[in-house]
C-alpha cells in the first residue's frame, strides 16, 4: 500500500438536478501519502469541498473505493465504523463559528474528540489544556463560549480539535479564506508548525494560489469534478501543463506593481460555465480553452506524466510541451 | 480640482470611535485603494461618504466636499438626489444587498426610474444592454430572472451594473471580488477598469487583497485602527520604505515567487472603546519607539507631500533622535 493512508480509486459523486445527474467529483483517483501536505486547488464548483467531505465521512460516495488505512470504507457508516474512521481523518472548516457547538465552553469543545474515544476526566482535561496554549490561547480562553473569540482564534480551536486526537490526515477546507491577511498569516505558520511536528498528512483545500503554494508539498488541480493536473507543487506552478492551471496562475494576483496582468477579452467566458454532467463526453475545459480542437470533445483526456515530473489530463499535452520547450 | 476631500473624518457608534482621523481625496477618475484589516473602519468610512450611518452614530468632519458641495450641509432630501446617482456602491455580499423579491432587470433599472426620469420601457433596455456589456450571455432572459438564479460571479456583475447604471461621478466598491474565485475575479476587475476608462467614474477601491490593489489603483490609503496611516500613490506605498504597518502587511501575504515563512504581526488591534493615547499601531510595531506611546504622531505633513505616512518614524526632525533619547 506503500505508504499511502488514502487511496481514492475512480471516486464519483453524482447529485440529481432538474438537467440530470450533477458530476461533483468524477472519476477521482489520488493517493495521499503519510506526512505529506496535498494541496487541492479549483474554482468554486469544482467539486474540491465535495472531495474532502467524502473523505471526511460526511458526504457519502456515488461509486468506486474510497480506502483509508489500507481498508475499503463503507458508503454509509455505522456509528461504531464512523468512530472508527474518524480517529484517522480530521477535518477543519472554514466557518469555524459554524463548526462548533455555542452551548459548549471550549475546553468541552476541545475534549470532544477524546470523549468519543473513550479518554476522559482529568487525562482528557489535561491534554485539552495543553493543546489550547500550543495553538496560543491563554488557559482563560478554555471557560469562554465560541461567541467570545474572535475569528482567529476559534479557528486555532477548530485547529486544535482537529490534532488533538492525533489523527493521520487532517483535512483543511478553506481554513484561512474567512480571515483578515496579518490573522491568515499566524494560523498558516501554526499548520505548518503542527503538520511537521506531529508528521500529520493534510489535504489543504484552498482556492488561493499562494497559500497553496506556500503549504503543499503535492499540488492536484480540479476542474469540473475531474482532476486535471497533479504533481510537485514547484514544478506544477512553474511550469504548468494543462492550459486550465496555466490560465488559474495567470488570474493569480501576486501584488507586482509592474506587471499588471488583467487579462483583456477575457470576460464572458466564464458565463458559458456550465454545471458537470454525468453523461458529458470529451475534456470538461475544452468550451473555455485556448489551446482546443474539435477532437478534444469527443473522447475524456486522461492523467499521463509529462516532461517535468507532472500529470496532465490534457488531449494536447504533447503540443503544449513543445510550446514550452520553445520558449 | 479635486472630487472629492475628506479631512479629518470622525464617526463614533456609541462608545466605539469607529473611525478617528481619516482624510481622503480623489480627483476625477482616479481609482484610490482603502486597505486595512476588519474593524479598522474601512466601511464604516464607505457607509459614512453615502451618509448610510444609523442615527445612533455620530459622523463630524474639518472638511468634506464633494463636487464642489459641501456635504456636511446636506439634507436628506438632497443626499437621497445624490445616492445612486452621483455616488455608488457596489456592496461586498451581492447574495445580500439584492433583493430577492425583484427580477435583476428591475433591480437595475430603478436607479434609471427615479433619478433620470427613464420610462420603464427605456429603464429595461437600458438595463439589458449594460448587462450585454458586462458579458453576461442572454441578458434579456437574464434580466427577467431572480437573484437566486444567477451564479455568484454573474449576481456580481449585476450589483456592479446597479451601480454604474446612472454613470456616477464616485464609485465605492466595498471588497467587490473577495468572494470571488480568482478567474472570476479578474474578470470582474477587468470590468472595472474598463468602466473607469470609458466613464471617467473616480474609484474608492475597499480591499485588504494586495494583490488586488496592486492590479487596479492609481493610489492607496492604508488604514489601522480608525485612522489613515499612510497615503500615496501605487508606486510610493509598494516600493518605498513606508508605514511599519503597511510593511508588516506586505511581509504577511504569502508570495508565489519566494516562498518564505510567514511573518505574522503580533498581537491584535486595539479596543475602540479605548483607543490608546499614542500610536494606534505601537504595541505591534517593530520600530517602536518610546514616543510612541506617549504622543499620536500627528505633527503637520507638508500639505504639498504626496507620500504621507503618521509614523514617528517620518517626522521631519530626523527619527534618530528620538531612538537616542531612549538609550
Amino acid at each position: 500500500m506503500s505508504g499511502a493512508i488514502v487511496q481514492l480509486r475512480e471516486l464519483r459523486c453524482h447529485f440529481a438536478n432538474s438537467e440530470g445527474l450533477l458530476a461533483a467529483v468524477d472519476g477521482v483517483n489520488l493517493d495521499i501519502k503519510a506526512g505529506e501536505v496535498l494541496g487541492l486547488v479549483g474554482e468554486s464548483g469544482s467539486g474540491k469541498s465535495t472531495l474532502g467531505r467524502i473523505i471526511a465521512g460526511l458526504q457519502p460516495r456515488s461509486a468506486g473505493d474510497l480506502i483509508i488505512g489500507g481498508q475499503t470504507m463503507p458508503r454509509h457508516y455505522s456509528r461504531r465504523q464512523f468512530k472508527a474512521m474518524s480517529t484517522q481523518v480530521q477535518m477543519v472548516f472554514q466557518d469555524s463559528y459554524a463548526s462548533l457547538n455555542p452551548r459548549m465552553t471550549i475546553l468541552a469543545s476541545l475534549q470532544e474528540p477524546l470523549w468519543s474515544q473513550g479518554v476522559a476526566g482529568t487525562v482528557a482535561r489535561d491534554k485539552a489544556c495543553y493543546w489550547l496554549e500550543r495553538v496560543g490561547l491563554p488557559q482563560s480562553a478554555g471557560e469562554r463560549y465560541p461567541h467570545e473569540l474572535s475569528g482567529g482564534q476559534r479557528q486555532r480551536i477548530g485547529i486544535a480539535r482537529a490534532f488533538i486526537a492525533e489523527p493521520k490526515l487532517v483535512i483543511c477546507d478553506e481554513p484561512v479564506s474567512a480571515l483578515d491577511v496579518s490573522v491568515q498569516a499566524q494560523i498558516i505558520n501554526l499548520l505548518q508548525e503542527l503538520q511537521t511536528e506531529h508528521n500529520t498528512a493534510m489535504l489543504f483545500i484552498a482556492h488561493d494560489l499562494a497559500v497553496v503554494r506556500f503549504l503543499a508539498t503535492r499540488t492536484a488541480v480540479m476542474y469540473l469534478g475531474e482532476i486535471v493536473e497533479l504533481g510537485p507543487t514547484p514544478a506544477l506552478f512553474e511550469g504548468p501543463r494543462h492550459p486550465y492551471t496555466a490560465r488559474l496562475l495567470a488570474a493569480h494576483l501576486d501584488g507586482n506593481i509592474k506587471a499588471r496582468k488583467v487579462i483583456a477579452g477575457n470576460t464572458g467566458k466564464a458565463a458559458g460555465h456550465k454545471a458537470p454532467l454525468a453523461t458529458d463526453s470529451g475534456c470538461r475545459f475544452a468550451p473555455r480553452c485556448p489551446m482546443a480542437e474539435p477532437a478534444c470533445g469527443a473522447n475524456p483526456p486522461w492523467l499521463r506524466a509529462t516532461k517535468v515530473d507532472t500529470e496532465a489530463a490534457c488531449h494536447r499535452l504533447a503540443d503544449v510541451e513543445i510550446l514550452k520547450l520553445r520558449k | 480640482m479635486k472630487l472629492l476631500e475628506l479631512d479629518n473624518l470622525q464617526v463614533s457608534i456609541g462608545p466605539v470611535q469607529a473611525v478617528r482621523d481619516v482624510s481622503l481625496s480623489l480627483a476625477p477618475g482616479e481609482c484610490r485603494a482603502l486597505v486595512g484589516e476588519s474593524g479598522c473602519g474601512k466601511s464604516v468610512t464607505a457607509m459614512s461618504l453615502l451618509n448610510l450611518m444609523p442615527p445612533a452614530a455620530q459622523t463630524n468632519a474639518a472638511r468634506w466636499d464633494f463636487a464642489g458641495r459641501d456635504m456636511r450641509q446636506l439634507s436628506e432630501r438632497e443626499w437621497r438626489r445624490i445616492r445612486g446617482n452621483e455616488i455608488a456602491m457596489i456592496f461586498q455580499n451581492p447574495m445580500t444587498a439584492l433583493d430577492p423579491t425583484q427580477t435583476i432587470g428591475s433591480q437595475i433599472a430603478e436607479p434609471l426610474r427615479i433619478h433620470k426620469g427613464l420610462s420603464k420601457r427605456e429603464a429595461r433596455m437600458r438595463a439589458i444592454a449594460l448587462l450585454e456589456r458586462l458579458a453576461i450571455a442572454n441578458p434579456a432572459q437574464r434580466a427577467a430572472q431572480y437573484p437566486f438564479e444567477f451564479s455568484g460571479g454573474m449576481l456580481q456583475r449585476a450589483m456592479i451594473a446597479m451601480a454604474v447604471v446612472c454613470e456616477p461621478q464616485l464609485l465605492i466598491a466595498d471588497e467587490p471580488t473577495t468572494a470571488l474565485d480568482v478567474t472570476v475575479q479578474a474578470e470582474v476587475l477587468s470590468i472595472l477598469r474598463e468602466l473607469r476608462e470609458s466613464s471617467g467614474t473616480a474609484m474608492l477601491f475597499i480591499t485588504h487583497d494586495l494583490g488586488v490593489v496592486a492590479e487596479i489603483a492609481d493610489s492607496v490609503s492604508v488604514m489601522y485602527a480608525g485612522q489613515t496611516v499612510e497615503t500615496g500613490s501605487l508606486q510610493d506605498v509598494f516600493s518605498r520604505k513606508a508605514h511599519p504597518y503597511t510593511q508588516a502587511l506586505k511581509r504577511a501575504v504569502p508570495n508565489m515567487e519566494n516562498p518564505h515563512r510567514l511573518e505574522a504581526i503580533a498581537g491584535t488591534p486595539p479596543d475602540l472603546r479605548h483607543p490608546p493615547t499614542g500610536c494606534g499601531f505601537a504595541a505591534r510595531c517593530c520600530e517602536r519607539m518610546a514616543i510612541c506611546d506617549q504622543l499620536p504622531p500627528n505633527f503637520p505633513c507638508e500639505s504639498t507631500a504626496a507620500h504621507q505616512a503618521r509614523c514617528w518614524l517620518w517626522h521631519p526632525e530626523h527619527p534618530a533622535r528620538w531612538r537616542e533619547n531612549e538609550q
